[in-house]
């Protein structure tokens, strides 16, 4: 008998919403396949998302990107079917599917016409369990995964900032390396090394299963029971701790690319994010500052510095509230021409600095709390991303009553909180500052300065 | 990272919609025609007014049409920009605009509380209907697009897609990129903008797309207030047709970069052309449809040349673009070039039955996602009415794909493919003009003809 746990979880719903938009139906299966049910009854489709715990901060130094490279073999053939053909059968059925990898988690979906759920539940059970690893393929998809790292980071020159300026923040932590791995490490991986991690990570009892659609939860875990509860649990690779160093100084890079056209600012500070944060407060003040900063055109950044001051032309503020592990809160800027990256820097300390001796208004949170609000209504547009937002907090470990209090949690931030964690957490010694100088602006830039 | 990206060509390629999605059609009393579907489910609406004035409409100074869509929302007879995006954010609407060759856009999406929408129609309508062309505010989005047009040259495949359009289309409007150059721009001044604007951001001249939870005599107001203060105007003339590119083969650029970039083409096809469903399904076997295409197999699964290469068709209001479009290391191009020739040549040498029925079951069969959001909905309903479609053509777009059998196909296909007369740009290190293979002429098959 398989052991039958269904908790229902109710999101946060404003008065207005129709009942059906919030609830989550919560089972597990005998073999440990969590599964996340949302109905969602506008048109007669179903997104279905296998995700597993698993992506680039699992990984150590050598492979990097075997999570990444797994997931493109993942298409490459399983006991019974061959090398594209998964991809042929939900085609056939008139779905769209694709997967994707990140430094926490790795996940494979279809959107399909909701008839076809149980065909989906098969492919997905045939590659969590019987994936069949060819040399032949690999050896193809490593070019492809080759030619798709030249694509996305080698002819980007703010890809290859960032990558680097990652791996210099991060320093000693698991968000340094690359999602997609560094070239070296990805032309020397072996078939074994997929199978390795394949067989450490891939069960169902490491992964999350999110249907949303026009679907009944109770059928949807029947089916599930049917066509997922035979794949076998098995036991997974030893979870280690985790390294979460706070850092002890200002890291500075100055990177000079002879294909960059304009200079580009990096300001990162490391901080927890609601996982490690210890006081849970502090992640959503930090949310709530990330939006004060730059949370639309009327944010501080866009407002003081784009258009008042004139002196950036682009500008960015960004933390992850979900993520696994500490995380970078993330400045960017790309300064207004004959704006120096050192002015820009200053600029955006003085934008900081102003928030930790003076504070935030009430007007700033009320219009953040407006906008959080209505993206609560428009995020139900898109089954797809309602699913993401499950899949996410369940393979990160956000308790869904956590995600779904999110509203509430913002509302009790107080402009004293706002403050307390600008003086807190954005300081030199967990700071880090790169600037990107093209090749012909470095001389004209250096005179500046 | 993910497998491969999803082709985000959004109104301009796909089509379908839900047997239950009812359009209903009526022009303002100004002249705006509109375009409005029902959708109660969520407590929301998406309001979206195209004008027939994207870059096509540029005047000698390139980027007028950009620039002057950039400043609507940037200041008006009531408020200035602070007001109107402060005002806007506090009630959580969302308030954005686009420019692409053929159309501006302007979209706004609110919660429907009378509270909020009442506020939001007041402040966008001010917005787009009495906008304040200010010098400052003029200089600094110049000043911010040159920046951007610079870090423009940055991307290889941004700068490969502008050299293309501008061989495929040598003089005519579509050539020029939508951002204009920074030649152009420079010279842009209020007096430009405000006479852009005058012209072409009329009612005659707008189409206003409505769907959410609003019933027809709120969408009528709607409608009515967004447009009402604009003048009546006249719609926009007929572009010019586009003329036969006077460069065939392809044209070597040397760019400093680990992949070489290719786009190979011809011109397609318009928006209103009866073959439109036949090559949108003969594009689709060709490299519409990532890995069931064609040209995915022949290029990435056989041979690992790529990560992505695909096939696009762009109807538009004269002859779009049909390009293929790929990129490779510096050593691959010369055979993925070869293997993309020869597998658009191939669509004239045979289609089989069997892969006709794959294709017409994934475009049937995914009909309904086309349509399961609001977004797609108000995106569906702006190109239908831009286009001047029919009501039913997102309906009937499933039946139009079932009903062309293969010798409607291998006609359409015959009569439009015309790889002899591809052009195209190979921009990347050591580009040698002279190793690359010429166009493959393939005799055209015949439409009973076996395989």
């Amino acid at each position: 008998m398989l052991s039958i746990k269904k908790i229902m979880v109710w999101m946060a719903l404003t008065a207005s919403l129709p009942l059906y938009a919030g609830e989550v139906s919560q089972f597990t299966l005998a073999n440990g396949l969590h599964l996340l049910v949302k109905e969602d009854h506008r048109a007669p489709v179903v997104t279905t998302q296998v995700w597993y715990k698993v992506g680039a901060s699992y990984e150590p130094d050598g492979i990097t990107g075997i999570s990444h490279m797994l997931e493109h073999m993942m298409f490459k053939g399983t006991k019974h079917l061959k090398p594209g053909e998964l991809s042929k059968i939900i085609a056939r059925l008139g779905g769209s599917e694709n997967a994707f990898t990140s430094q926490d988690y790795t996940a494979y979906f279809q959107n399909i016409e909701k008839s076809h759920l149980g065909r989906m539940f098969e492919l997905e059970a045939e590659r969590m369990g019987q994936l069949k690893l060819l040399d032949t393929e690999f050896q193809k998809e490593r070019q492809v995964v080759l030619e798709e790292r030249r694509m996305r980071t080698e002819d980007q020159p703010t890809a290859r900032f960032q990558e680097r300026f990652d791996a210099l923040a991060y320093d000693v932590n698991p968000y340094r390396r690359p999602v997609i791995g560094w070239q070296s490490d990805i032309e020397h991986y072996q078939l074994s090394d997929l199978q390795a991690w394949y067989d450490r990570w891939y069960a169902p009892n490491n992964a999350t299963l999110v249907v949303v659609g026009d679907v009944n939860p109770d059928a949807v875990y029947r089916l599930a029971q049917k066509k997922l509860g035979k794949v076998p649990a098995r036991q997974l690779g030893e979870s280690r701790a985790l390294i979460d160093l706070v850092p002890v100084a200002e890291k500075r890079m100055t990177m000079i690319d002879e294909r960059a056209k304009v200079p580009s600012l990096l300001m990162g500070f490391m901080v927890p994010s609601w996982k490690t944060a210890e006081d849970k407060t502090e992640a959503y003040a930090l949310d709530v500052l990330a939006n004060v900063l730059d949370g639309g055109n009327s944010a501080r950044l866009s407002k003081e510095l784009v258009r008042g001051k004139q002196l950036l032309s682009q500008v960015g503020a960004e933390y992850d509230l979900y993520a696994r592990l500490s995380t970078q809160f993330m400045l960017s800027a790309v300064p207004a021409d004959g704006v120096s990256l050192a002015q820009a820097e200053d600029a955006l300390k003085a934008s900081i600095a102003d928030i930790a001796q003076n504070g935030v208004t009430d007007v700033e949170l009320r219009r953040i709390i407006a906008q959080v609000e209505a993206a609560k209504v428009y995020e139900q547009d898109s089954m797809f991303y309602q699913g993401m937002k499950l899949g996410q907090a369940a393979t990160v470990g956000i308790p869904l009553t956590e995600v779904d209090a999110y509203i509430t949690k913002l509302r009790a931030v107080t402009p004293e909180q706002v403050q307390a964690v600008a003086k807190k957490f954005l300081v030199d010694n967990r700071l880090t500052v790169a600037y990107l100088l093209p090749k012909t602006q470095q001389v004209k830039s250096e005179v500046v300065q | 990272m993910s497998r491969f990206i999803l082709l985000l060509l959004s109104l301009m390629i796909v089509s379908s919609a839900q047997a239950g999605l009812n359009i209903e059609q009526w022009k303002t009393a100004q002249g705006a025609r509109v375009l409005y579907a029902y959708a109660p489910e969520l407590p929301m609406v998406d309001v979206r007014i195209v004008f027939d004035a994207g870059s096509a409409r540029d005047n000698d100074k390139k980027g007028v049409a950009y620039l002057t869509n950039t400043l609507i929302g940037m200041g008006d007879t009531q408020r200035d920009e602070e007001q109107f995006s402060q005002e806007t954010e506090a009630l959580g609407v969302r308030f954005s605009t686009q420019s692409l060759k053929d159309m501006a856009l302007v979209s706004m999406r609110s919660l429907t509380k009378p509270s909020v929408l009442d506020a939001a129609l007041s402040l966008s309508a001010a917005a787009l209907d009495k906008p304040v062309f200010k010098e400052a505010v003029l200089a600094r989005e110049q000043a911010q697009l040159l920046t951007a047009l610079q870090a423009k040259q940055q991307s290889p495949s941004a700068v490969a897609n502008e050299l293309f359009w501008k061989r495929l289309y040598g003089d005519h409007p579509y050539a020029f990129p939508t951002e204009g150059n920074a030649a152009s721009v420079k010279t842009i001044t209020v007096a430009d903008i405000k006479q852009f604007y005058e012209r072409f951001y009329t009612a005659k001249n707008a189409v206003v797309a409505i769907v959410g939870d609003v019933d027809r005599a709120k969408a009528e107001e709607i409608a009515t207030k967004m447009t009402e203060a604009l003048p009546t105007g006249e719609a926009a003339p007929a572009l010019p047709a586009v003329n036969a590119p006077k460069e065939k083969g392809i044209e070597s650029i040397a760019f400093p970069a680990t992949q070489t970039q290719i786009l190979i083409g011809q011109l397609g096809i318009a928006r209103d052309d009866p073959d439109y469903v036949a090559l949108y399904l003969a594009n689709h076997i060709l490299g519409g449809s990532g890995f069931a295409s064609r040209l995915m197999e022949e290029v990435r699964e056989k041979r690992g040349l790529v990560y992505g290469v695909s096939a696009n068709l762009i109807p538009m209001h004269q002859l779009g673009p049909w390009y293929v479009s790929l990129q490779t290391a510096t050593n691959n191009a010369k055979e993925a070039l070869k293997v993309t020739q020869e597998t658009v040549a191939g669509l004239l040498k045979s289609i089989p039955q069997s892969e006709i029925d794959a294709h017409k079951d994934n475009i049937i069969g995914g009909f309904a996602l086309e349509t399961d959001s609001n977004k797609d909905i108000v995106g569906y309903l702006a190109m239908m009415g831009f286009y001047h479609l029919p009501d039913n053509w997102l309906a009937t777009f499933p039946d139009k794909i079932r009903a062309i059998n293969r010798d409607q196909l291998i006609a359409v296909v015959n009569k439009r493919l015309k790889p002899l007369d591809w052009t195209g740009i190979i921009l990347g290190k050591q580009a040698d003009t002279n190793a690359i293979v010429t166009p493959i002429a393939v005799p055209p098959m015949s439409a009973g003809g076996h395989h």
